[in-house]
């Protein structure tokens, strides 16, 4: 964009103790070199005077807590650019206050509920203690987290079942930060597990809006799934099991000898489907193995050799 | 131009329509597609639990395969096979080390990976390797009458580091294709980028459902006559689950069919609905199809 | 449209320890008071630990030298030497207290700061600054050696971060958050200071308003810890987070305390003009993987500033640089707000967004920092003076009023300063909580300050003007008069101003609604009234200093006065107007060479 062009903003307004439904406000905003979205909010709320609620601490990308959805993807204002046309609410996943500010009480209990401190059991030694970037490696990539939830607000997991039952990728973030941190001695498979981070489904949202790019799917989430699966503390751990057995029996996975391995007797639960599939060609109960299977399972070994 | 063609599990077994229908349509469109057939399972999500440096090294066999048979690309009907393979080729490509250790395993298997390969999936081949000129030709009957709503897939546009091609929260390749080269309606709706569910099919199959479900529900209030996916998992999720999903939060929700993009692609192409396998699919697009002249 | 409100809901709590303010200081002693079994509230305007300039610190400076060596090195050594303590005279003062005293007192502090404050103080944060936080998890960057990772200053001029240089302050902060929340304070977030309770001269707590469900809260308290930062919000560019407007000091102020060197406020030279918002400081120091800098140069490309123009031993050139520009807006070759720059491009490849977040953000903002220099404007950044307190105890001139941390008087603040301010006040604290009772609450404060409140909650006059927009006019006010340069005709001007705004326009205030509900506006109505306090005194202690000092500069008196103004310019109310006085500061151990007036360019101080 360029000096003397407008930016036009359609402001979500709504105060749920007075109005009786939400609004769309639309402001146009002079852009100004190198303009934030935060630009535009900080214009319509300082020169045009409108009182609308937010959070706007830092601009900076430091604090966290100017997070607002534009155009549908959840952002920082102070981060992100204006764009010429720009449609801002709030957050997602996140219960509403006021206009774009919504609540974080729920989404900071998660964080503190997944025990983001570092557990030492053993006598701190003084500074500084030996350790070495080299060990700190893992925690040292999610470091950059700020806890300004974009991760949670954009993760469908959440939506389907909220944070009571999956506490979302920000506050796994922050418990893998201690858990992959070699000085901690917590006690953190249970914790896990019981916060629901199997009921991520790897869409990777949470990794492309983080503003501090943390890969947050591959370097918080599959680390702490990774934990629970080793130690098999996980119901459905069979299930990531039976997919190396079946790739080893046959090369490739079929999905119903897979579910067979899983669901065992259950199975009889998906009947009606199965009889379906069946009727539709689709249910192969045999296998024919996969011509490279010998290679892939020398594959397979040579690489447990060396994990 | 010869393509590696590399299905993936789903394809090759249960969503066979897919595979099918992706080698009649390039055929026709005069690509040279050679199946990797010793190539296996990627590890899907799953096996990366168990062991990620599997996972990478099963990829980097997969890409010496392709080399060997001197492919330009690889080509994937199934994101997360993509998303695998792409984790294997940044790892892969340019650290040299890290592919002598890789060389190492192939080795004991007489192969080699020389860190050349490329993973392209069914869209960008179209956009990209065959071009606008040569779709417009090969279209015959185009989908003017039909109001299509694109599913992409998570795998397939995100992360960008792997992809950067198009926007990885609100894509648009597959939008541009069916307009530019087919004259066909794409709609705008909640879940366009979403999550289909499937990787949690087995292990919390109410959260796939629920996700299923807002995909489904979505498309159908914004007006659409079928879904069209480039992923075989996704299609699955979506088709076989979704009356399933429909249930589940009651209400009389309208089932809407859920299409392979090769199988859109070959409709406009001009092959008939009947050679598409259709009748593999648990909600049937043949009605709906009949309806706007197909 | 809603009824008029007519009474805001009240809800009362006592406590032995209040803090005011979720920074550095107002968290640690959360902490500590929790610790020591006292009853604490801790109440934040904003989110506690995510605002303030303790969410912004970027490097933690000093330390024990023997953080710098290999894991190898120091287990070679036999021990580690317990830092002396304050000595008794100049004359026992070891060279690397002088040292430390020169580049504090003398340079950061102009000789306006207690010197046994800052020796103490830095005592005690290298004993326990470091290991408390690292032994709550915090990680300062280690290389291959296990050696902490710094720049490449001298030993004493070192600065580490964790984990990078420009970013220390959210993972600390964020520690301090989960530290306080999981103690046994009560934290109430969103909930602003509106007016301290007093009695017979005493302080004994505050009035705050819920900022969520607009009710106030009269919490009794036996001691009060004002932790609210300083006012750097009050000008148009600011390094601070956007809720500063110098709460702590207009309500001690109204109370009654004294307070000090209001107009000592820092500037910061080199920070990014465009976007207005984001306010990237591009860092003289240097980074570990060089010892380059960034060259700072005017509208003509000529140097202001380069790297060897500071003293071996100096972490930060603020008030170097702030001479310098100052210098070149003379000459008419840089504005307070842009015309200058600074270039990376001798050192692009030792620009690394590893090591250095400045680099994350200039390629966000899209400069492309091989090719081009990028403008900087000046921005009010943290304040010397504040809350006049007794520096053993961090109390006020009022008994049950402390401002640990940046909010008092006693010099530019830094973390380990707030660490141990708080924990000073806690102890002091401490004792007078058990030599006292409860105080009982004073209803007739309540009642004026309710009414107060009230009377800015209203939708008339219709066309009437909206705080914020009143708020942009003194941000404006404030930039133009106090950030660099100060003139006497400007600064009256200036106060003329605000007493029309606040005769003129200030009455004809109303708002977009009388939501209780997080009410913007309402806020902006409050914040205003502190914001043309504080501005008012920080414009009257500036015509008050007839000299200029650190980055202090009047141009009608350019010159250092070391026989008259090393003093606290002190300032009190007294009958509803501030009344202002002085009290020399006593030079323990260090003291200027030049002993009376001197060139402001040509000294570093």
């Amino acid at each position: 964009m360029e000096l003397g062009e407008m930016v036009e903003v359609k402001l979500f307004r709504f105060d749920p103790t007075i109005d009786q439904q939400p609004r769309y406000e639309t402001y146009k905003v002079p852009y100004q070199s190198k303009m934030r979205i935060l630009g535009a909010l900080r214009y319509i709320a300082d020169e045009l005077g409108v009182e609308f609620a937010f959070r706007d601490y830092c601009g900076i990308n430091r604090c966290g807590c100017c997070g607002v959805k534009v155009n549908g993807v959840p952002m920082l204002a102070c981060w992100e650019p204006a764009q010429p046309k720009m449609v801002i609410e709030p957050l997602d996943n996140f219960k509403h206050i006021k206009d774009i500010l919504v609540d974080r009480d729920e989404f900071d209990a998660m964080i503190e509920r997944l025990n983001p401190r570092l557990v030492r059991r053993k006598v701190y030694p003084g500074f500084p203690e030996e350790i070495t970037h080299e060990e700190m490696l893992s925690t040292f990539k999610l470091l950059d987290c700020i806890e300004c939830g974009l991760c949670t607000s954009a993760c469908p997991a959440v939506r389907e079942v909220g944070l009571e039952v999956f506490s979302g990728p920000a506050a796994y973030v922050k418990l893998a930060m201690r858990a992959l941190d070699p000085r901690d001695e917590g006690e953190r498979t249970r914790t896990i597990v019981d916060n629901g981070v199997f009921h991520c489904v790897s869409c990777l949202n949470c990794t492309e809006v983080c503003p501090q790019g943390i890969d947050v799917f591959q370097d918080a989430i599959e680390p702490m799934k990774r934990i629970a699966v080793s130690q098999k503390a996980y119901k459905g751990h069979q299930a990531f099991n039976a997919v190396k057995e079946t790739i080893k029996e046959y090369g490739d996975v079929n999905p119903l000898v897979l579910i067979k391995k899983v669901r065992g007797i259950w199975a009889i639960k998906d009947l009606g489907l199965a009889v379906k599939l069946g009727l539709k060609g689709k249910l192969t109960i045999s296998q024919s193995a996969n011509p490279g299977l010998s290679e892939i399972n020398r594959t397979i070994e040579a690489t447990e050799v060396k994990k | 131009m010869r393509i590696a063609y590399y299905p993936g599990c789903e394809a090759k077994i249960i969503a066979t329509e897919a595979n099918k229908v992706t080698r009649m349509v390039l055929e026709k469109l005069g690509i040279e597609l050679v199946e990797l057939e010793n190539a296996g399972c990627c590890g899907s999500m799953d096996l990366r639990l168990d062991n990620m440096s599997t996972v990478l090294t099963l990829g980097g066999r997969i890409l010496a395969l392709a080399e060997e048979i001197k492919a330009y690309k690889l080509l994937t009907v199934c994101n997360t096979c993509a998303l695998n393979l792409n984790t294997a080729i940044s790892v892969y490509n340019r650290d040299d080390a890290a592919r002598a250790k890789l060389n190492e395993i192939l080795s004991l298997c007489e192969r080699r990976y020389n860190g050349t390969m490329d993973v392209i999936t069914l869209p960008w081949l179209l956009i990209r390797l065959v071009g606008f000129i040569s779709m417009r030709k090969a279209t015959k009957k185009p989908l003017d009458k039909l109001r299509i709503a694109p599913f992409y897939g998570c795998h397939m546009i995100r992360p960008m580091k792997f992809y950067g091609f198009e926007n990885s929260m609100k894509p648009s390749s597959i939008d541009v294709m069916i307009r530019e080269f087919f004259d066909g309606q794409t709609l705008n709706y909640q879940g366009k980028s979403s999550c289909c569910g499937f990787h949690t099919l087995l292990t919390e199959e109410e959260t796939s459902t629920g996700m299923i479900g807002y995909v489904i529900r979505n498309a159908t209030s914004a007006g659409a006559d079928c879904i069209v996916t480039p992923c075989a998992q996704c299609h699955t999720a979506l088709d076989t689950y979704q009356q399933k999903a429909l249930k589940e939060k009651g209400g009389k929700d309208s089932e809407i069919p859920v299409l392979h993009l090769s199988q859109l692609v070959g409709l406009a192409m001009g092959i008939a609905k009947e050679e598409m396998g259709f009748e593999r699919h648990m909600v049937s697009p043949s009605r709906m199809l009949e309806g706007k002249g197909f | 449209m809603r009824d008029t409100v007519k009474s805001l809901e009240k809800e009362y709590l006592q406590c032995d320890v209040l803090v005011i303010g979720g920074g550095m200081a107002g968290c640690y002693a959360g902490i500590c008071a929790a610790e020591k079994g006292l009853k604490t509230i801790l109440i934040s305007k904003s989110l506690v630990g995510k605002s303030g300039c303790s969410r912004h610190a970027t490097n933690v400076a000093g330390g024990p030298p023997h953080m710098y060596l290999s894991i190898e090195e120091r287990r070679k050594l036999a021990s580690m030497a317990v830092k002396a303590g304050t000595p008794q005279s100049k004359k026992e003062m070891t060279a690397e207290q002088k040292e430390y005293l020169n580049r504090t007192a003398a340079y950061y502090g102009h000789y306006l700061v207690d010197q046994d404050y800052l020796l103490d103080g830095n005592k005690w944060a290298e004993q326990n600054f470091f290991s408390y936080l690292e032994s709550r998890g915090l990680y300062f960057r280690r290389i291959s050696d296990g050696r902490v990772l710094s720049n490449t200053g001298s030993a004493h001029s070192k600065v580490t971060w964790a984990p990078r240089q420009g970013q220390t302050g959210p993972q600390l902060m964020d520690l301090l958050r989960h530290e306080v929340i999981a103690s046994e304070t009560k934290v109430i977030e969103e909930c602003m200071a509106i007016s301290l309770l007093t009695k017979n001269g005493e302080v004994h707590g505050t009035i705050a308003l819920d900022m969520r469900k607009g009710k106030l809260f009269i919490i009794t308290a036996k001691a009060t810890l004002l932790c609210a930062g300083h006012s750097a919000n009050t000008a148009t560019r600011t390094t601070a987070t956007r809720e500063m407007y110098g709460d702590g000091w207009w309500l001690a102020y109204k109370a009654g305390a004294e307070l000090a060197n209001l107009e000592m406020h820092y500037i910061h030279c080199v920070d990014t003009k465009d976007p207005i918002t984001m306010n990237q400081h591009c860092y003289p120091n240097p980074n570990p993987n060089t010892d380059k800098s960034p060259h700072i140069v005017d509208s003509e490309g000529e140097f202001i500033f380069t790297p060897d123009m500071f003293k071996q031993g100096q972490t930060v050139m603020y008030h170097l640089q702030v001479k310098r520009v100052i210098q070149k807006i003379f000459e008419g070759k840089a504005k307070p707000d842009g015309g200058y720059y600074s270039s990376y491009r001798h050192m692009i490849n030792e620009t690394d967004a590893e090591y250095l977040r400045a680099k994350r953000v200039f390629d966000k903002l899209g400069y492309n920092i091989a090719i081009e220099p990028i403008e900087n404007a000046l921005c009010w950044e943290m304040c010397e003076g504040g809350v006049r307190c007794d520096l053993k105890t961090m109390q006020s001139s009022l008994p049950g009023l402390y401002a640990p941390g940046s909010t008092g008087a006693h010099g530019l603040s830094a973390f380990q300063r707030c660490m141990y301010d708080a924990t000073l006040a806690v102890d002091h604290a401490m004792k007078r909580c058990l030599e006292m009772r409860i105080p009982s609450s004073d209803s007739s404060q309540v009642v004026s300050e309710e009414a107060r409140l009230l009377g800015y909650l209203k939708t008339e006059p219709k066309n009437g003007y909206r705080p914020s927009i009143i708020q942009t006019r003194i941000r404006k006010i404030i930039y133009e008069t106090l950030v660099p340069i100060k003139r006497e005709k400007k600064m009256k001007e200036s106060l003329e101003e605000l007493k029309k705004i606040k005769d003129e326009l200030v009455p004809k205030m109303s708002l977009e609604s009388t939501s209780l509900n997080f009410n913007t506006g309402w806020m902006n109505a409050i914040d205003l009234d502190t914001m043309i306090g504080v501005s008012e005194l920080q414009i009257l202690g500036s015509l008050e200093r007839k000299e200029s000092r650190g980055p202090f500069f009047r141009e009608d008196y350019p010159y250092v006065d070391n026989e008259n103004w090393i003093v606290s310019n002190i300032v009190k109310i007294v009958d509803g107007a501030p009344k202002f006085y002085q009290e020399p500061v006593e030079l323990k151990y260090v003291e200027p060479d030049e002993k009376g007036k001197v060139d402001y360019f040509k000294v570093a101080y």
